[in-house]
């Protein structure tokens, strides 16, 4: 081969092994993609907000700091009977907050506890592991349909597909135990939660989820958020074992 | 030294090499770690990124821990109960421990005392540290979260996940060769960290809590355990488990557990949510007459 | 320490054909397998959630005074996965269920087996495993459950 010809068989073989490398680089380039083509939302992930005490606007209190509601248009379009209830939650929240009781908080309230979250990707789901009570949260993206029998769960069942760039995730058959945040917003079994993940760009997760519960609300509602990615070196969950607490005495 | 000195000698090193191998043998068959095809050694798949693939749903072949040196297999112990008012004499089964040779953990003396206390009282509590760990959905910690139920393996090129079904436990590994977290941090499942040795996963686990029962007649540890797990594959649907425990404030020296597992569902099964807490009545209302509330 | 060689690998093909689905409290501490027990019974009320499965029974006894029973059964996960549904037994209908009483003389029971009005007999135990063909672990159940 004439030395030309060499030269640019070696920069068209070097320029075709880029988009490889670039799918496999660490997070920080502009396309992290797996190599099924999908986006990488692999990592370490934290909303940097105090959603789970309240979704709505909420002013500051010991030890919670203020914060921006999460709620587009900041209200929750409660049918009459259930904005009675939510006050009635607000009154017991300290002992009613099933979250209180170190219960599984639910979906969407999980992803805004503020703990970190490992996601872990496979060819066939996307696996949320919670540094909150060890939760794990498994969306099948493998086209899959909800199954028809079902036990009523804390966190759902969730099949998820990619629409571009976003992973859209529908999740039914929840218990009716848990509520969106410490001040007694709640759903019912009817709960229909569809989020959306975005990578906005590497660093971080647009995280959007549309609230159905036609038992409960008169129309659907939105929150969004933004889950960030943690980047210190060697990062990685440890433990909030929160009914764990009252049992270290006991176990030396 | 004369002739018949040097075949003594020669004799008596010949003796306790044969008995070494015999033990090696014995002890290797006692586990039944023989490699399932023709005694070639198995050569696993290879996930994308080069490592040998353990990925899928697995079970211990003799799982369950009620008790490691005698084990059920599974929650039988009521039947047992059952069986043996009816006259029926249970013979133990083998220990999953293979060394020490008895198949019993080698407890220090003020251990193996707080074990017999344990173990008397496990199927009727008087006292909260009578109750397993596990009764109170309290994490299994490592070894026990392999062997108590089924679990899912799942590979990335920087991790190694196992992930329970029951009470959703998982266990994170990292392959990246990080080293362990600082002493002052205790997790109940401890800290984990594995790199491959040719076929071989190896696990080093530090920074326990020592808080996680071992099973449910008391067996327990502390919080300077270091637990090293080995798992290889052995075949297409098997691989073969052996962890060292070593807690030098509560063995008198480090034991061996053995286990081999077994494909328990095709790649396409989905786990449910096993939610604990949240269900579990007060265990100590449940099982302590003292404490029960008046009726 | 020594199990013959052929009960040995009975075990093992025993428990190698399903996964253990193993307590999360032992059931050897709350209910007494020496107090087996049978009730016949209505459903009041099914609670269907995890870790373990409750049935609610309004038990006439010989006196003709009628007690509320709670049966422990398995999770709800290795009742459906069995073929089992909450289904099956809706308020108002008679169940039989044998079982373990519980060791604190409350009108709680472990249920081993539930046998419908149809006559369906559903494994319902708490212990055993949650795989098809096992029949928990009742005295008479065979030694090797069908694959």
């Amino acid at each position: 081969m004439k030395r030309s010809a060499r030269v640019v068989a070696l920069l068209i073989a070097l320029g075709s092994t880029l988009p490889v490398l670039a799918g496999q680089s660490p997070a920080g380039t502009a396309s992290s993609r797996r190599p099924d083509g999908n986006p990488d939302l692999s990592g370490f992930w934290q909303v940097s907000n105090s959603a789970a005490w309240d979704i709505q606007d909420h002013r500051a209190e010991r030890d919670v700091p203020a914060g921006q509601g999460v709620v587009e248009g900041n209200e929750i379009p409660y049918q009459p009977w259930a904005a009675a209830k939510k006050k009635e939650n607000f009154e017991n929240r300290a002992a009613a907050d099933p979250e209180a009781k170190c219960y599984l908080p639910g979906v969407p309230r999980l992803t805004y506890m503020p703990f970190p979250i490992q996601i872990v990707q496979t060819p066939r789901d996307v696996i949320l592991l919670h540094e909150y009570v060890h939760a794990v949260r498994t969306i099948h993206v493998d086209g899959s349909g909800h199954p028809p029998d079902f036990v009523p769960s804390w966190l759902g069942d969730s099949r998820g597909r990619w629409e571009g760039g976003t992973l859209v995730v529908d999740s039914i058959h929840f218990n009716d135990r848990t509520w969106f945040d410490r001040v007694g917003n709640f759903h019912s079994d009817a709960l229909h939660v569809v989020e959306r993940f975005t990578l906005s760009d590497p660093d971080h997760l647009d995280y959007s989820v549309r609230i159905e519960d036609p038992k409960v609300f008169t129309r659907p509602w939105t929150m969004s958020m933004i889950l960030y990615r943690h980047k210190e070196k060697n990062f990685q969950l440890l433990e909030y074992e929160c009914y764990g607490f009252a049992h270290e005495k006991t176990y030396q | 030294m004369n002739r018949n000195a040097r075949v003594n000698r020669r004799c008596r090193i010949a003796t306790s090499l044969w008995i070494a191998l015999s033990w090696c043998l014995l002890s290797t068959a006692a586990f039944a770690q023989t490699p399932l095809s023709d005694g070639k050694p198995w050569t696993p798949k290879r996930t994308a990124d080069g490592q040998p693939d353990l990925q899928g749903f697995w079970t211990a072949e003799v799982g369950g821990t009620y008790d490691l040196t005698d084990p059920r297999g599974g929650e039988i112990r009521v039947e047992e109960v059952a069986k043996a008012a009816r006259g029926a004499v249970r013979t133990p089964n083998r220990s999953r421990i293979v060394e020490p040779a008895d198949g019993q953990i080698p407890y220090q003396p003020w251990a193996a005392e707080k074990h017999r206390e344990l173990r008397a009282n496990a199927d009727n509590p008087r006292k909260p540290e009578h109750i397993d760990t596990q009764n109170r959905c309290l994490p299994d910690g490592a070894l026990r979260d392999l062997l108590h139920g089924g679990f899912r393996i799942v590979q990335t090129p920087d991790y190694v996940l196992f992930l329970g079904e029951e009470n959703y436990g998982f266990r994170a590994v990292p392959l990246d060769g990080r080293p362990h977290l600082g002493p002052d941090l205790k997790l109940w499942m401890g800290d984990s960290r594995g790199r491959w040795e040719q076929n071989t996963l190896v696990i080093d686990v530090t920074n326990s809590n020592g808080k996680p029962r071992l099973d449910m007649v008391g067996n327990f540890y502390g919080a300077a355990v270091h637990f090293v797990e080995r798992l290889t594959p052995v075949g297409p649907d098997t691989f073969d488990y052996q962890v060292v425990v070593e807690d030098p404030a509560v063995y008198t020296k480090p034991w061996t557990l053995a286990a081999r597992f077994k494909r328990a569902h095709p790649d396409s099964y989905e786990f449910l949510e096993d939610a604990c807490h949240e269900g579990e009545q007060s265990a100590e209302q449940m099982l302590i007459p003292a404490l029960r509330p008046p009726q | 320490m020594k199990v013959s060689t052929p009960g040995l690998l009975a075990m093992l093909a025993w428990l190698c054909t399903a996964t253990p689905v193993v307590a999360h409290h032992s059931f050897a501490a709350e209910f007494d397998g020496t107090q087996p027990v049978t009730l016949r019974g209505t459903v009041t009320k099914v609670e269907w959630a995890n870790p373990h499965g409750w049935i609610y029974l309004d038990v006439k006894g010989a006196d003709g005074k009628t007690v509320s029973w709670a049966v422990e059964t398995a999770a709800p996960n290795a009742l459906i996965r069995r073929g089992v549904r909450n289904s099956d037994f809706p308020v108002g209908t008679e169940i039989t269920v044998n079982g373990y009483r519980a060791k604190n003389g409350t009108a709680r029971a472990n249920a081993s087996t539930l046998t419908l009005p149809d006559g369906r007999e559903l494994i319902a135990a708490s212990s055993g495993t949650g795989a098809p063909g096992d029949k928990g672990d009742r005295p008479d159940a065979p030694e090797k459950p069908a694959k």
